[in-house]
């Protein structure tokens, strides 16, 4: 009588894989929860996690557009010294910003609301098109004045705040101001942050006719650089670095196009945090399908795993096989998940 | 079952093959059943989603023959089945399923061939042919075929008979010091 083996033989992965898939020949009925439950969990992972993806690089694509330059130094209270503008402009092309939050009132009924006051001056926007409702020129329109009052132009929800339309007149500081048109897309907001009411857009003399430009005025000057077209980052940080050594003192904030929005992009992490762990506690709930679809699964191969034993296979080796198949099952699952969520 | 190492004595030692099953876990009996024992049960018990060939060749894969589909396909010819090698056991007839058990049972060339009732499930045509081929196996193989029944008849075609009654053994014929003695 021939011994067919030799003792020390034990059945390896491959032998197992082999098992595991001639076992799943029967197709995937009885597993569509438990891929169902897998893919689920992995959609709405990949899901937050691609769509964060794609708010974040669409933020950087259009850093430039957003902050409305390649570099943005920012000052409160105080604007930049002709030192300092002088360097700016070697930088770049330059345009100045100043941004504070005013009263407007209307002299009618004496209606009044917190709006963000812009002043801008000739070059501004660096990147993108200001575009007013009318279709005519920012410039031309704010430089202008109509029936002896200086023009301004205004968000829409700023004439439904105070009943205004276009052409009343609105007063800022010690000035009135012709509304003259309206602003129907302003490049550079979203790097403006938080908001506490609606944009009125004036030029820079305007600004000061105003009389709001007090020392200790809460005013941010921003200082914008356009340095070329597709700046590379290291450009960039030796632009900072270099503003650094110059003028240590100088107290600006210093944003480059790389982090046009930080508020924003914070935010957007921080949604996206919160959603990835909905989803993975639905993981996680899912895993009881899974559990239970894996426990049905076994009940239903017993037979098939006592055959085994008495065939010969050792313990380990039944459970590799039937660990294979749910990997492999769990594979299927990730993908399908992956699929829907990218 | 106590004589395969699927089930434990409760008291007493049991020796098969030469070996002690007491001593052995299940992982040891496990390998000495896939190099020693052969079992034919019943109802088959057959992998569904395997063809025949590949269900005679898994305790030889399983014990890493490298001819494993070889002996497994030489088997199957033997009980007849040649033709039905890629055949699932499904499409098999419950006679072709019992020949491909048989065939599984003796691929390995074990010292102890286990049949339990193996023609309870078949009709009296079909199931006197299961019954010639394992006893031609068992001369062909010259194995020991330790066979299970209720049929008085196809005991006594058997070289021993033990007669279990309520799980104690109630008459052996011959007894075992006559056949110690031979």
């Amino acid at each position: 009588m021939s011994q067919t083996t030799s003792n020390g033989y034990q059945p390896g992965f491959g032998l197992a894989a082999r098992f595991a898939l001639r076992e799943m020949r029967g197709g995937l009925k009885g597993f569509y929860v438990f891929i169902a439950c897998i893919a689920l969990g992995v959609a709405a992972i990949a899901g937050v996690a691609s769509f964060s993806r794609a708010l974040t690089e669409g933020i950087s694509a259009e850093g430039q557009a957003i902050l409305g330059g390649d570099l943005s130094f920012s000052l409160i209270h105080r604007e930049a010294t002709p030192d300092q503008l002088a360097y700016l402009n070697r930088l770049g092309a330059t345009s100045q910003i100043s941004s504070l939050r005013a009263m407007a009132r209307t002299d009618s009924a004496g209606n009044q609301t917190l709006v963000e006051l812009k002043a801008v001056d000739d070059p501004y926007p660096l990147i993108g098109n200001f575009e007013l409702t009318s279709g005519k020129e920012l410039q031309e329109t704010i430089n202008g004045r109509t029936e002896g009052l200086r023009n301004a132009v205004a968000e829409v929800a700023l004439l439904a705040r105070l009943g205004l339309e276009v052409g009343d007149e609105i007063s800022v500081g010690k000035t009135n101001f012709r509304i003259a048109d309206t602003i129907e897309l302003e490049p550079d907001k979203l790097s403006s942050g938080m908001t506490v009411g609606p944009r009125l857009l004036i030029s820079q003399e305007a600004l000061q006719e105003t009389g709001l430009v007090q020392p200790g005025s809460l005013i941010r000057y921003i200082y914008r650089v356009r340095m070329g077209y597709n700046v590379p980052e290291a450009q960039l940080q030796q632009a900072i670095d270099q503003t650094n050594t110059l003028f240590p003192d100088a107290g600006w904030r210093i944003r480059s196009k790389l982090e046009a929005a930080p508020s924003l992009q914070r935010n957007i992490q921080r949604f996206a945090q919160f959603l990835t762990l909905i989803g993975i506690t639905s993981l996680v709930v899912g895993g009881v399908g899974v559990a239970n679809a894996v426990r049905s699964y076994m009940d239903t191969r017993r037979e098939v795993i006592a055959s085994f034993k008495c065939l010969g296979a050792s313990g380990g080796f039944v459970f590799k096989v039937y660990l294979i198949q749910m990997m492999v099952l769990a594979t299927i699952g990730i993908v399908v998940g992956m699929a829907l969520g990218a | 079952m106590v004589m395969a190492g699927l089930e434990r004595a409760d008291k007493g030692t049991v020796k098969a093959a030469g070996q002690e099953l007491g001593a052995m876990n299940e992982d040891e009996l496990a390998r000495f059943r896939g190099q020693n024992v052969g079992i034919i049960f019943q109802s088959f018990h057959l992998v569904p989603n395997m063809t025949a060939l590949e269900n005679v060749a898994v305790p030889l894969e399983l014990s890493g023959d490298p001819k494993a589909f070889e002996r497994a396909k030489e088997e199957l010819e033997a009980v007849g089945l040649g033709h039905r090698l890629n055949h699932y056991p499904t499409q098999l007839s419950g006679g072709e399923q019992q020949r491909v058990a048989v065939a599984r049972a003796l691929v390995t060339d074990p010292e102890i061939l286990i049949a339990d009732e193996p023609t309870g499930n078949l009709d009296e045509t079909t199931g006197e042919q299961i019954i010639e081929l394992m006893f031609n196996a068992q001369e062909r193989k010259n194995t020991t075929l330790v066979l299970v029944t209720h049929d008085p008849s196809l005991a006594d075609r058997c070289q021993r008979k033990i007669r279990v009654h309520s799980g104690t053994i109630d008459e052996e014929t011959p007894a075992v010091r006559e056949v110690r003695a031979r």
